[in-house]
């Protein structure tokens, strides 16, 4: 076969061919481990919790009967993973969105400056690991990973409303933060 | 449209992934509310920033590294995968069982020790301690539980403890330190 769907591909596991699974690691590895790394603003903790994530979706896929797509299936694994290491975080400093904003209100005003590429990304690193976590999920499913909301729906079991709701408050945090941050 | 209506599509506006309509009706809202208009120019000041960031690349090695290190762990015994060892849970069994064990021994005796005992059983990787093992009949005719006694005065106490712990140590290797038992036999809470 050339070039075999998920769901067939998914049937060959399920008779035993790990070399199918192989394959399906393959398609989705880069993009679960961006999601992963955006949940948790970690590479080091992003590396196993990418392992996790297709440890578990193998362990699973008897059960997947293929009436949702594959990739929102890993989706929903992926984000579950991430929210369980973030909760396994014990005692690591979080520091608020609001709080931060706040404070930067308080601050003085500096005059703005140029900055690169990589505290650009840095600077969005740490917004987008600001947000509450359901915020933070909608947002990287939607904007990075460019999922319909009906998509992140099947991933997170919650109402299209709820999700647009959730959208827009992640994207204004993100908005508001980099707006101090880069004055 | 309702200002709610119209803020929760800004997002999607301000990235272009609006259909035409939804666009119009947007627009139209916009050009007599300023309030969403303040909304409209935070999410723009955001897609501005985050549409001016590249795409971080990996190397292929990376991808490589990564996907073999999923098919070996996939290709694991199951038990050897995680990273929580069947030890943590083993114990936290193992205490339960003794707890329940010493609950019931103090208060209604013989064949509750054996229920414990299977119960343990029954779960994998366990260190099954024998309740069975004890000697109730000896404990209930030398030792009399404190509720059960209405006389207390007449029992010694030291004495008892002494035979419960003796019988502790010869049934149980445990990590529960002697003095933490009451005289009755039960863990105390201090």
């Amino acid at each position: 076969m050339q070039n075999p769907s998920d769901l067939e591909l998914v049937e060959q596991v399920k008779s035993g061919n790990e070399r199918a699974f192989a394959e399906i690691v393959g398609r989705y590895e880069r993009k679960v481990f961006f999601v992963v790394k955006r949940m948790l603003n970690d590479n080091d903790e992003s590396a196993d919790a990418t392992q996790e994530v297709f440890i578990k979706l193998h362990d699973s896929l008897k059960k997947f009967r293929g009436d949702a797509n594959l990739y929102t299936y890993i989706y929903r694994i992926a984000t579950n993973v991430s929210i369980s290491y973030l909760r396994k975080r014990k005692v690591r400093a979080v520091v608020r969105l609001d709080e931060v904003i706040s404070n930067m209100l308080t601050g003085g005003n500096e005059p703005q400056r140029e900055i690169d590429q990589d505290e650009l990304r840095s600077l969005v690193s740490k917004a987008v690991a600001a947000l509450p976590v359901q915020q933070r999920q909608v947002f990287i499913l939607r904007f990075y990973e460019e999922l319909s909301y009906e998509e992140i729906a099947q991933v997170m079991h919650r109402s299209l409303g709820a999700l647009k709701a959730n959208y827009f408050h992640a994207m204004k945090k993100i908005g508001e933060f980099l707006k101090n941050e880069m004055q | 449209m309702k200002c709610n209506d119209v803020v929760v599509n800004l997002p999607d506006h301000v990235l272009g992934k609006v259909e035409p309509n939804l666009k119009k009706s947007i627009e139209s809202h916009l050009e007599l509310c300023s309030k969403c208009r303040a909304e409209l120019a935070t999410m723009q000041k955001a897609a501005m920033v985050l549409g001016g960031i590249e795409r971080e690349e990996y190397p292929d090695r990376f991808w490589q590294e990564l996907k073999a290190c999923i098919m070996d762990r996939i290709a694991e015994p199951r038990t050897t995968r995680w990273k929580v060892p069947a030890f943590g849970g083993g114990l936290v069994v193992l205490l339960l069982a003794i707890g329940i064990g010493i609950y019931e021994y103090s208060t209604k005796p013989a064949q509750q020790a054996s229920n414990i005992t299977a119960l343990a059983t029954s779960l994998p990787s366990v260190q099954v301690v024998d309740l069975s093992n004890l000697n109730i009949n000896y404990v209930d005719s030398a030792v009399q539980p404190i509720h059960e006694s209405d006389e207390m005065s007449s029992v010694d106490d030291s004495t008892q403890f002494a035979v419960v712990k003796a019988m502790w140590t010869s049934v149980v290797d445990s990590s529960i330190s002697l003095d933490d038992l009451d005289y009755t036999g039960n863990v105390s809470s201090n």
